[in-house]
């Protein structure tokens, strides 16, 4: 990459005896739309903490556009965050919230003329007298935006930016996270336990575990070619076998022998709208995982019941291979 | 269930007699107070008719304005000191750790606990040991020590259910420690630092135990002015000082209540 933004370099932060983030190296263009994902507890909070200034690595580097920031209080890093829960301050109108932060940076002019444009970037023209507790949670979210995004950061954190939206809404600000983010051009770092929200929101992604980064790559490399077991199980392909793995999507389910096939009995099956979730005891004893994709027309496979003897398929291609 | 609902029924009349007799029991002697702060006979036991007379010569009364004027010294200076130094406490404690912050915690629950003769005492011997004299300042002096337990403790409850993030945000936005201290973090406390000097002002203006141990020649005080008023024989002047202080008492409680539960 020639146009590095940051760089996290050998990082190490404990607290306590316990490693909340250990050897992290890390490197994130310029322009990016970066997911730390991960299970809580994995350190990718941690993460994002010290990249903002509010932690400081115990060892390691954080370097920002070229500069160590190392020491650096958040209050003087060019870099800003949306918090989980916004943390809007509850005592100000929306308009001032926007504009807390313009009088920290000198070089900012005609601040209200920003102020107004800014609030018609995130869609709320018209809002800027009302005080947080009179906002939607999705407005919230978007003053938490406007108040980062004004202040031009050289990366902009999220953390856990649509956690406490209701799933509509969730999906909507998904698609307006994105296009913000191409409309601004600013590095969007965001933390998120969603696999499934790291894979829609981000351009790349590293899978956290255990204050270790797993694996670092695009969406589609994370989820199609996993490095690691943990990764494959954290993005939901959890058919382990000796050496390789496969996603219960890329399985078929068949009702009577095939040749080739795994034989086993139904266990469950879990109707799932678009989907139906199987699980199949194969005859060694594992369980296996297979997803159909559900076409409405019953059919001997999808009239299979719990206990029905079952044959499992899959193509080569689709192993991915696994230490 | 039915049984249950109907019971309370045949209870409620009872009930009801039972809780006015109680409101009876606790107010019947203020109402009277009050009530004959207005009556123009100078027999406290006989109401004869409506007069305003003893606020009148309250007013004109040399040694209750002095008194007044020194319980207002007292509970403004107790008031701003006990407010700072309370507050610097409760964010103390609310906020960091550090060595012996429960021994701290518990002597600040002491002088809210601690029967009001005990603290009388001591202090009287305190200053007697350091060579005080009593004056009003000792007065202020006392009235600071009571009061800033009240306000260290009503600040580090308003504290409890702070969200740190904001504050995080703040200096994220750019504001340094100080700048997020008056911009966030004090605005968003000020209701709890002004019940608590509400609180304070209020427990300053009526408190008669300690203050009769602490005053010296001169620092009367309102309380202590009326109970030695009180000693020649109940007049309806007392009644109307009392019934003007019970005014003021009520109105400064209502209003710490009202900034500590802002919802209504």
């Amino acid at each position: 990459m020639n146009d590095v933004i940051l760089r996290l370099d050998a990082v190490e932060k404990h607290f306590g005896a316990t490693p909340a983030v250990h050897g992290v190296t890390l490197e994130i263009a310029r322009g990016e739309f970066f997911a730390l994902l991960g299970p809580s507890g994995c350190g990718k909070t941690t993460l994002l903490r010290l990249v903002a200034g509010f932690e400081q690595p115990d060892a390691g580097r954080v370097v920002l556009d070229g500069t160590d920031v190392a020491g650096v209080p958040a209050n003087e890093r060019p870099v800003n965050t949306v918090f989980q829960h916004y943390a809007l301050f509850p005592h100000l109108t929306v308009a001032d919230n926007v504009a807390f932060g313009l009088r920290y940076k000198s070089e900012i002019r005609n601040q209200k003329s920003d102020i107004d444009e800014m609030l018609r970037l995130v869609r709320l023209e018209g809002l800027g007298d009302r005080k947080p507790d009179q906002l939607s949670g999705g407005q919230k979210q978007r003053v938490a935006l406007a108040r980062a995004l004004i202040l031009h950061p050289k990366v902009l954190l999220l953390d856990e930016p649509l956690a406490a939206l209701d799933v509509k809404l969730r999906k909507e600000m998904q698609v307006e996270l994105k296009a913000l983010q191409r409309r601004v051009g600013i590095t969007f770092i965001f933390v998120t336990h969603d696999q499934e929200e790291a894979l829609t929101l981000a351009d790349r992604v590293a899978v956290m575990n255990l204050g270790k980064v797993e694996q670092v790559g695009t969406t589609e490399a994370i989820f199609e070619r996993p490095w690691t077991k943990f990764v494959a199980d954290f993005m939901g392909a959890v058919n382990f076998f000796d050496g390789f793995v496969v996603r219960p999507e890329k399985m078929r389910l068949h009702a009577a022998a095939t040749a080739g096939a795994v034989e086993g009995k139904v266990e469950s099956k879990v109707y799932q709208g678009e989907t139906t979730r199987w699980l199949v005891r194969a005859a060694d004893g594992k369980l296996l995982t297979v997803v159909e994709q559900n076409d409405g027309v019953p059919d001997a496979v999808s009239r299979l019941k719990p206990g029905d003897r079952v044959w499992v398929t899959w193509e080569r291609r689709h192993e991915v291979p696994m230490k | 269930m039915k049984h249950g609902a109907r019971s309370m029924e045949h209870g409620a009349p009872v009930l009801r007699a039972v809780t006015w007799a109680v409101y009876a029991f606790l107010y019947a002697p203020i109402a009277v107070l009050v009530v004959f702060s207005f009556n123009s006979e100078r027999q406290t036991a006989v109401w004869k008719n409506f007069t305003l007379d003893w606020y009148r010569v309250l007013f004109r009364d040399e040694l209750i304005g002095h008194a007044v004027a020194n319980s207002l010294i007292v509970g403004v200076v107790a008031t701003v000191v006990a407010t700072v130094i309370g507050t610097m406490a409760g964010l103390a404690l609310a906020r960091h750790e550090f060595r012996g912050k429960r021994a701290t915690m518990s002597l600040l629950y002491l002088p809210v606990i601690v029967p009001e003769i005990v603290v009388g005492a001591a202090l009287v011997s305190l200053f007697g040991f350091i060579a005080m004299r009593l004056s009003l300042t000792t007065v202020i002096l006392a009235h600071i020590a009571f009061s800033i337990s009240y306000v260290a403790l009503v600040v580090r409850a308003r504290l409890a259910g702070f969200d740190r993030s904001l504050e995080e945000a703040a200096m994220d936005l750019g504001a340094n420690r100080w700048q997020t201290f008056w911009r966030v973090t004090m605005p968003l406390i000020t209701p709890g630092v002004m019940a608590g000097a509400l609180l304070v002002f209020t427990l300053s203006i009526d408190d008669y135990i300690i203050t009769s141990f602490v005053a010296g020649p001169g620092a009367t005080t309102l309380p202590l002015q009326i109970y030695s008023m009180v000693k020649t024989g109940v007049t309806p002047e007392i009644n109307a000082v009392s019934t003007l202080l019970l005014a003021v008492t009520i109105g400064l409680i209502a209003a710490a209540q009202r900034l500590q539960n802002p919802a209504r």
